[in-house]
């Protein structure tokens, strides 16, 4: 799960900028990543959600938008298949499901809690959150890989970022039971009108 | 001139020399400063045992705070690095480890045969019709694809039917009732401007000196913090001990030497000659030997009893003022032995009556005055001679008022305040309260009291009382049936109870659900994985998605403890799982008190292995224990000196009026404490039994002893303890006030009395 908080740090790095480089190191990289953070307000884009695991019998694909606004809301609507929402508001939660949601206390649900916490990082451009012994590693000019120092849960998760804008282009997260999840990011846009504004908004 | 001289004062140099080995002795002392040994035996002194052990009196709770989200990362990094390697906690808790958040359900998934009470089986039960499964594996399915569900496959495959959550819910209570979240993997408020730092120390922190190591460290923490834009606050008992210490101090150092000095101008004035003052050395002479006495009859003393026992010794020297009086005014030693006697019977045998009290520290104070009083009236018989003048007239005082005959009148009156001022305590008696808190004699100010505020503000403490419960056991396995059987009785509590009862089962209660299981799965449950199969199929789920589960059904395999205690960060592990004085394993259960219903009774029942701290049931039973205590030690005082007189004067009229001071003494601190709307505490219960003993000395010797040199030396007895004692009615710490305050109104009230009324009542006037 850590791993997946940690792709979830480097999943939203921010839009705007002109800026374009071939050649540069780790924390370079990193540094322009938190360079970025801080310039950004939010942001809405669409997603495209591929899940390949044994528990499924066939892979399956999610489609939806994920906004975000700083200093710490989040919204997670998925279209299809099927339609839900996942909002959190500093230390308020709502999961809407067919519609109806039901309201939730983060500091009563520690797993959505450390999920957000590990994106709030994000927002704020902070990296603090790597587990000392992860193996971070820049795979291709634009693409971080992180590779966990233990036999846990993710064998490798991998973004790779739009060379200009350094948004998230493609996260792939590898398990040791061979199970791989691909996300990946388009259109990204300004923060749509009501994307936070409970389970009918922002579609 | 220089061969007198040294034959005069050579009776000094052995006492001396016994002071002076004494005090050799003095820094080899077993000390200590436990408060339990302030308590009455019996069960209360048992449960503050089990808080002790509990660790509560030994936390550090450290408040970081800044504005800045970098500065307050830093400040609770540098907070925790700075107190951990001070070597003075043992464990000190400032960051989170994100995993465990994760850890946990994964635990409880895996364990669920052993985890399982009978209201998740109800649950389970009701998930069994196709319909309901159908639901379930559609929720599972979306839950899968949102991003709280990532990580949660293992869970999932354990437990599809999401049993977990049912368990979980049992111990949402586990981090208390603070509201937090984790920032960076730090306990932050949830407005995200301070920090949380949980320290607990090595050492209780109700030790004082313990206590001024750790402010030191804090003191260079809290400039170190300043230069990053962080700031501290501290709170636990670490402060109290600290303020204490502090007010204490202040008081010693202020009404120490005043005290000294207007003593001094007083037996200046007294005496006209440096006699007086050499008068006043043979208490001093008496203390260290007594000391030394009381340590190898009890091997550890009482702090507490050593303070106020040398404190107690003082009032040795009246022996020394009415032996010096009553030589001065021509009287012979066998004329005095009389008084002499009675006086030291009565004052020693008070303190004989604190030997058979039930507070450690009223026995150990009891030795030590009756050592050292013992010692005083010997070192009085010998050394007062070598200071009564010779050859010269010395000068006379006028301490006592002249002794002139009253009129019926006047008698009458003074007999009828007497009398009413009695009876007005005897009818004040039922109406007083009694302090079972011992937090009446607490110092702390308003800077601890604000900062206690802050907490609870910050992090939404509602300053609800927590009731310890300690489950012990011999070995583990014992210790936690013993926490079963205390979260059984605490059924109906869930939400206010922190037990790891819901996820870490004894042996007793494993065997009970494991037999549940198998019979739940071979009877009502059979045929389930077939259906699981299907709804599982029909939303998406693969054929064998929750073979795990399904092999668990036929086959539970083994309980895996070390799962589930690797899921919790160590500083709760440590919280819950602790050890005894004894070192016995001991499993702790908290819960929030509403001061009502049966729990303590049903938590009595369960036996010796379970023991309880319930705040509130606490003072509540200490007050009747010290309100029980002290009419115990009043009335066996009044027996004895009554006695006493009665042996020593024959007659009891005379008995009865040498107890005249001894009874307005007690009146007037029965109508002290209750017309001042104060509870009676320990010190008003210690100085009682104090002023009662010199009281009666007062009386003896306005009955036996020569009337004019017996005014007189008792007038001096009565100023100089005044002055000795009363000083500490100005005191800012409420246990020396209080006994300031006892001494003041006690003795004078008694001093008047022995000068007025015993006369009358005996017959002397």
């Amino acid at each position: 799960m850590k791993r997946l908080l940690f792709l979830l740090i480097l999943l939203f790095v921010p839009p705007p900028g002109a800026f374009a480089a071939t050649t540069y190191s780790l924390a370079d990289f990193l540094v322009r990543l938190k360079g970025r953070a801080v310039t950004v307000d939010g942001f809405t884009c669409d997603f495209r959600q591929e899940r390949r695991l044994k528990l499924f019998r066939r892979p399956v694909v999610f489609t939806g938008t994920l906004s975000v606004a700083r200093p710490r809301k989040l919204a997670w609507t998925t279209v299809s298949p099927l339609p839900s929402r996942l909002i959190i508001d500093n230390d308020h939660g709502l999961r809407c499901v067919d519609g109806r949601g039901t309201r939730f206390d983060l500091a009563a649900d520690p797993v959505t809690a450390a999920v957000t916490e590990q994106m709030w990082s994000f927002v704020n451009g902070s990296f603090a959150t790597v587990p000392p012994g992860w193996k971070l590693a820049l795979t291709g000019p634009e693409t971080v890989t992180v590779t966990p120092d233990d036999n846990g849960f993710f064998a490798k998760i991998s973004v790779g970022f739009d060379p200009v804008e350094l948004r998230p282009l493609r996260v792939e997260l590898d398990r040791n039971n061979g199970d791989v999840t691909i996300i990946t990011f388009h259109d990204y846009r300004a923060v749509i009108p009501g994307a936070f504004s409970g389970c009918g908004g922002g579609r | 001139m220089r061969g007198g001289a040294v034959k005069r004062f050579l009776p000094w140099f052995f006492p001396v020399l016994v002071a002076i080995i004494a005090l050799s002795f003095w820094p080899r002392l077993d000390l200590n400063e436990e408060v339990s040994d302030l308590l009455p035996d019996g069960p209360g002194r048992g449960e503050l045992v089990l808080l002790k052990e509990s660790g509560m009196l030994d936390r550090l709770l450290v408040t970081v705070g800044s504005e800045n989200a970098s500065s307050l990362a830093a400040g609770i990094d540098l907070c925790g690095r700075v107190l951990e390697k001070s070597g003075m906690f043992r464990q000190v808790f400032f960051r989170v480890d994100n995993r465990v958040a994760t850890r946990m359900p994964q635990a409880v998934a895996i364990n669920l045969p052993w985890l399982m009470n009978r209201d998740d089986y109800r649950r389970l039960d009701a998930l069994m019709s196709p319909e309901r499964l159908d639901k379930q594996m559609g929720r599972l399915f979306l839950f899968l694809n949102s991003p709280r569900g990532f990580g949660a496959g293992d869970i999932v495959a354990a437990d599809p039917l999401g049993l977990t959550a049912g368990i979980l819910s049992r111990t949402t209570g586990l981090a208390g009732s603070l509201r937090f979240s984790i920032t960076d993997g730090h306990i932050v408020s949830l407005d995200r401007t301070h920090g949380l730092v949980i320290a607990e120390s090595r050492t209780s922190l109700t030790d004082s000196a313990q206590a001024a190591g750790i402010a030191k460290i804090l003191a260079g923490l809290k400039a170190r913090l300043k230069n990053i834009g962080a700031t501290i606050k501290i709170t636990g008992p670490l402060p109290h001990t600290l303020a204490n210490r502090a007010t204490i101090r202040r008081d010693l150092v202020l009404l120490l030497p005043l005290a000294s000095l207007v003593l001094i101008l007083f037996l200046t004035a007294a005496f006209r000659s440096p006699a007086g003052i050499a008068l006043f050395l043979i208490p001093a002479l008496a203390a260290p030997p007594a000391v030394v006495l009381a340590a190898g009859v009890y091997g550890r003393l009482s702090s507490i009893a050593l303070g106020f026992g040398i404190v107690l010794l003082g009032i040795g020297v009246d022996f020394a003022v009415h032996l010096y009086f009553a030589r001065k005014s021509g009287q012979s030693i066998s004329e005095l032995a009389l008084p002499l006697s009675a006086a030291a019977a009565t004052t020693i045998g008070c303190f004989v009556i604190l030997l058979f009290s039930r507070i450690p520290v009223h026995r150990q104070m009891g030795a030590l005055a009756i050592a050292g009083l013992s010692y005083a009236l010997v070192l009085a018989v010998f050394l007062v001679p070598t200071l009564l003048p010779r050859g010269r007239r010395w000068p006379d005082n006028n301490l006592s008022p002249p002794v002139r005959k009253r009129g019926r009148a006047g008698s009458c009156f003074v007999l009828a305040v007497w009398v009413v001022f009695v009876v007005a305590a005897i009818l004040a008696w039922p109406g007083l309260r009694f302090a079972g808190d011992m937090r009446q004699m607490d110092a702390s100010g308003p800077e601890v009291a604000a900062a206690e505020n802050s907490f609870a503000r910050i992090w939404g403490s509602k300053g609800n009382e927590e009731v310890i419960i300690g489950a012990n056991g011999v070995d583990l396995s014992a210790a936690l049936d013993a926490n079963d059987r205390v979260a059984a009785a605490l059924a109906g509590e869930t939400g206010r109870v922190r037990s790891l009862a819901p996820i870490l089962p004894g042996p007793a209660c494993r065997r009970e659900r494991i037999a549940r299981w198998r019979d739940f799965w071979s009877g009502p449950g059979r045929g389930f994985g077939e259906k699981l199969q299907r709804a599982g199929m029909a939303n998406g789920f693969s054929a064998r998605a929750f073979a795990p589960f399904l092999a668990r059904t036929r086959e539970p395999g083994q309980f895996s403890p070390a799962a589930l205690l690797d899921a919790l960060p160590p500083a709760m592990r440590d919280f819950f799982i602790r050890k005894d004085a004894a070192g016995r394993p001991m499993l702790l259960t908290t819960f929030i008190a509403r001061d009502r219903g049966d729990i303590p009774a049903r938590l009595a029942l369960l036996g010796a292995g379970v023991r309880m701290f319930y705040p509130a049931k606490w003072r509540r039973g200490m007050a009747v224990e010290f309100r029980k205590e002290t009419a115990t030690l009043a009335a066996r005082a009044l027996i004895l000196v009554a006695l006493v007189a009665l042996v020593f004067l024959r007659r009891p009229r005379q008995a009865f009026a040498a107890m005249a001071p001894v009874l307005a003494a007690l009146a007037a601190m029965v109508l002290f404490v209750r017309l001042g709307s104060t509870a009676m505490n320990l010190m008003h219960i210690l100085m009682g039994i104090m002023v009662c003993g010199l009281s009666i000395d007062y009386g003896i010797f306005a009955v036996a002893g020569d009337r004019e040199s017996s005014s007189r030396a008792v007038s001096v007895c009565a100023v100089s303890t005044l002055v000795g004692f009363g000083v500490f009615a100005f005191a800012a710490h409420p246990a020396l006030r209080s006994l300031g305050l006892t001494t003041l109104v006690g003795i004078a009230a008694a001093w008047p009395t022995a000068l007025l009324v015993t006369p009358l009542l005996g017959g002397r006037c």
